[in-house]
């Protein structure tokens, strides 16, 4: 117990100091160390699976400052089975870690970004009220609501806003994603823009990114010659030939029919 | 006969009727004039033993009710006679599934309302053999009540039924069954000698586990009703211990039991079907129970209970054992939504399948229900509105109202999502107008359209939707309030500015309007056009919806819809005529039916030889 504490001070320096390497050692030693320790035995006693929490959370973060998303998943997968046993033992402070809603709401912004949001909303169900007003993780709760309803400039802002710095790694890829989407809706619903006004909509700082962001992605954006304007292709007038589902329809008659003979 | 009955006395009461005259089964019991609870257990053993009512004829029917006094006389001695017939019961019995015959036997003797314990516990002194299988669940029934309170229940019983007796030949015989009767249980509280003496009260054989287990549920839904939730818990698990111990018993001996075709205490080969929904029972009052008890208790016993439950599942498959496995199956999904473990829950759904078609209705519908929460909690919402709504069609209407509440309130938020507003009449359901009227103010405000009144309705009625568990779901729908909202100002304006958009949605500014109108065009929500330089939103004109394919889409799904019906219809048809010959045949013996069935019956079957003809054409 006692060198397992000890490895988790040199662990918690070593991720302030940002010290990735030898972290990475430590992480190792402590898994090795909490390979003894069942979680769904009530015999063992509250210190060690507190322990437990604390290295695999400081293991989030060190992922999180590493940029290795895998990492990141892994980790969060092994703690979960340790918060259960916490809760599990009973209320009071001793339940929870501090960082518990960090990290919680660093999974809630990985999955926000990867676009899962079922799961999103399956971890949303298991935080009390208490945790979910925390700033931690109301920050992606507010950004999920503002990416539904569609306001996004808001989630451009808010990039300001973020209550720690191991988020922004996140809001990194977030932006990347929220610019395609509102791509998306400008090529949709506007005739014709700016070149001027785009970049302000996709928050570019300089008119030579949005043309490289064109030319990378968006290739049936017209730009006009004076470099001003940006048209859009119209969308496909129906009526033609092609687009009458005639298989469809004939398989449907003839299930029809086949049907309608059955009946006496 | 009649004189060797007449030594019995307890059988004395109900044969002194000669036999042949109350032969149909269900009149017997009348005629018996046991306290409800006997008179339901004896029932039961009637079927067990008679080969059930509904396949027999009226010359076995009779013989049964005549060999069945025989065959409690002799329980532990066999004659030459009796087991010839009750070889012949035995093989009759395995015709009839025990199952179905002790689940009809159960609905009909459930009816009992106000049960007390002294009823039970009496019940239980008469009928169970001390010496028998069941000597533990009767001991535990007899210390339930004291001697005085089980006699007292005997007596006032004969009391009540003398006084409203209707056929006055019974009133003599009557007063000389109580004294006989008081003397019977005079010399039952005198210690048990290891041999029932022929003077007791006559046991049952066949019936007895089931017996014992249906006192044993009896008994914890009268110690929950009276409030006394860690006793009834305690209950059930012994029932329950005890019934596995039986089943356990049942599984081993059951090769033996049937080439013997022995008399004595068996019956048992074929009447291990008839535990399982006993079994069911047992296990829905102990999840009941369990849910009643204090959360602090309640957690450490839940988390033993996962495993087990899940190994019960496993078994209940194993043996073909609908009600079992629908009642665990459930039992586990209302664990597992109880602690939001919403990703397990989905696993569990999707790797267990449900026995749709032979478990019962209540079961379905809880199924149908809580499968319809996991699927609005995972955002599928389409299939969750759809199982949602078949649980509301099959919900009986008479009771179970709190049921059917749940499930309104889970509709109404589960259209609210898909971005439909649910209709009014929905809110003012009878018995359901105070539980709906929240939802019925946060359909309002999403029809409104208008953000800040959403939230701030929201809010008000904030700790009334986490009591329903319905406050994740409702605040997801701030999506559904601009949708909403959008196609209300399409609809009335042809041409809007982008500052009206955003007080009239309560977005905060106008740059935010126009990214969540473009978004919103990008879904399809809208359709209409934006301007930038003159910042206003344009929408087109209306598509003439018949000049797409749209109307034959909705068309195909109604046909397919009610040729999908029409089809199951028929199918269902074809099995009838069969199982009506069945039918024909019992008849006949009580008088004939009228003489549209048989004209009914040469229907059906003209159409099925037409269909066949058709089929083969193909």
């Amino acid at each position: 117990m006692a060198a397992a504490d000890a490895l988790l001070s040199t662990l918690s320096r070593q991720v302030l100091a940002n010290d990735i390497e030898s972290a990475k050692i430590s992480l190792t030693q402590l898994k090795i160390w909490m390979l003894d320790i069942p979680t769904n035995d009530n015999n063992v006693p509250l210190e060690s699976i507190t322990l437990a929490a604390n290295a695999l959370e400081l293991g989030v973060l060190l992922s999180v400052a590493d940029d290795d998303l895998e990492a990141f998943a892994r980790n969060m997968s092994q703690l979960k089975p340790y918060y259960a046993a916490l809760s599990a033992r009973g209320g009071g402070a001793t339940s929870t870690t501090e960082r518990k809603c960090h990290v919680l709401g660093l999974n809630l912004m990985h999955l926000l970004v990867d676009n899962r949001l079922s799961e999103f909303h399956a971890e949303l169900e298991l935080l009390s009220e208490a945790e979910a007003s925390t700033p931690y993780v109301s920050f992606p709760i507010t950004l999920e609501r503002q990416l539904m309803v569609g306001s996004y400039d808001e989630v451009l802002n808010s990039r300001s806003n973020i209550p720690d710095v191991s988020y922004s790694f996140f809001m990194d890829n977030l932006l990347e994603t929220v610019r395609d989407a509102i791509a998306d809706c400008i090529e949709v619903s506007y005739v014709s823009m700016k070149l001027s006004d785009a970049m302000i909509m996709m928050k570019f700082d300089s008119i030579g990114e949005l043309q490289e962001y064109i030319q990378e992605k968006r290739e049936d954006w017209i730009v006009d010659d004076s470099g001003e304007k940006l048209t859009f292709q119209p969308p496909m007038s129906g009526g033609k030939a092609v687009d009458i589902p005639s298989m469809k329809l004939m398989a449907q008659s003839l299930s029809y029919a086949t049907e309608l003979e059955r009946i006496v | 006969m009649t004189d060797s009955t007449a030594t019995k006395k307890k059988e004395d009461s109900s044969t002194s009727i000669p036999p042949t005259t109350g032969t149909a089964a269900a009149g017997a019991s009348s005629a018996m004039k046991y306290p409800p609870l006997e008179a339901s257990a004896r029932r039961l053993e009637r079927l067990f033993g008679g080969g059930g009512s509904a396949a027999t004829t009226n010359t076995t029917a009779a013989s049964s009710a005549d060999a069945t006094p025989h065959h409690h006389a002799a329980a532990s001695t066999t004659t030459a006679a009796t087991s010839s017939t009750s070889t012949t019961m035995m093989m009759m019995m395995t015709n009839q599934n025990p199952t179905k015959i002790l689940k009809k036997w159960l609905g009909a003797s459930s009816s009992t309302s106000t049960i007390t314990l002294s009823q039970i516990s009496y019940c239980a002194q008469v009928t169970l053999d001390p010496c028998g299988v069941c000597a533990t669940g009767r001991d535990m029934l007899l210390g339930l009540v004291r001697q005085q309170d089980r006699e007292k229940v005997l007596l006032d019983f004969n009391n009540a039924s003398s006084s409203t007796s209707t056929m006055a030949t019974n009133e003599g015989k009557k007063n000389d069954a109580k004294k006989e009767d008081d003397m019977n249980v005079d010399s039952s509280t005198s210690p048990q000698p290891p041999t029932p003496p022929p003077a007791a009260a006559v046991y049952l054989t066949h019936a007895c586990r089931e017996i014992e287990s249906w006192l044993l549920s009896l008994t914890v839904r009268v110690l929950w009703r009276s409030k006394n939730y860690m006793e009834a818990y305690q209950w059930s698990e012994k029932g329950l211990k005890l019934l596995d111990a039986h089943l356990a018993d049942c599984s081993t001996t059951a090769s033996s039991s049937a080439a013997a075709g022995g008399v004595g205490g068996s019956g048992v080969g074929a009447g291990v079907g008839g535990l399982y929904p006993l079994l069911a029972r047992l296990l829905r009052y102990r999840a009941l129970t369990l849910e009643s008890l204090p959360p602090s208790t309640r957690s450490a016993f839940m988390a033993s209970q996962r495993s087990e439950l899940s190994h019960r599942h496993t078994t209940a498959i194993l043996r073909h054992d609908a009600d079992v496995s629908a009642t665990v199956l459930n039992i586990l999904l209302r664990d597992l939504l109880e602690g939001d473990q919403v990703e397990q829950a989905q696993k569990l759904l999707s790797n267990a399948s449900f026995p749709t078609e032979t478990a019962s209705n209540n079961q379905l519908l809880r199924y149908l229900y809580y499968s319809g929460r996991i699927q609005a909690l995972r955002l599928e919402y389409t299939q969750a509105y759809s199982n949602l709504s078949q649980a509301l069609r099959k919900c009986p209407t008479n009771t179970g109202l709190g049921f059917r509440i749940a499930v309104q309130r889970l509709l109404v938020v589960v259209q609210l999502l898909m971005g439909e507003i649910p209709e009014r009449s929905v809110f003012f359901g009878e018995g359901m107008v105070k539980e709906m009227k929240p939802y019925l103010e946060i359909a309002q405000a999403v029809r409104r359209g208008d953000l800040a009144i959403f939230h701030e309705t929201v809010r008000t009625h904030a700790t009334r939707l986490q009591l329903d568990g319905t406050y994740t779901l409702i605040s997801r729908l701030a999506h559904s309030v601009v949708k909403a909202g959008l196609r209300r100002l399409k609809t009335s304006y042809s041409r809007i500015s982008l500052e009206d958009v955003a007080t009239r949605l309560g977005l905060p500014s106008a740059i935010s309007a126009e990214f969540v109108v473009a978004k919103a065009v990008r879904d399809g929500v809208i359709d209409a056009t934006i301007d930038h330089e003159k910042q206003y939103v344009q929408s087109h004109d209306l598509v003439d919806v018949y000049a797409t394919v749209e109307p034959s889409e909705a068309f195909h799904r109604r046909i397919a819809y009610c040729l999908t019906t029409h089809n199951d219809a028929v199918r269902a048809m074809r099995y009838t005529p069969d199982a009506y010959k069945k039918q024909l045949e019992a008849s006949r013996g009580l008088g004939r039916r009228g003489r549209g069935d048989d004209e009914d019956k040469t229907d059906e079957e003209k159409a099925k030889e037409i269909e066949d003809e058709f089929d083969e054409d193909y």
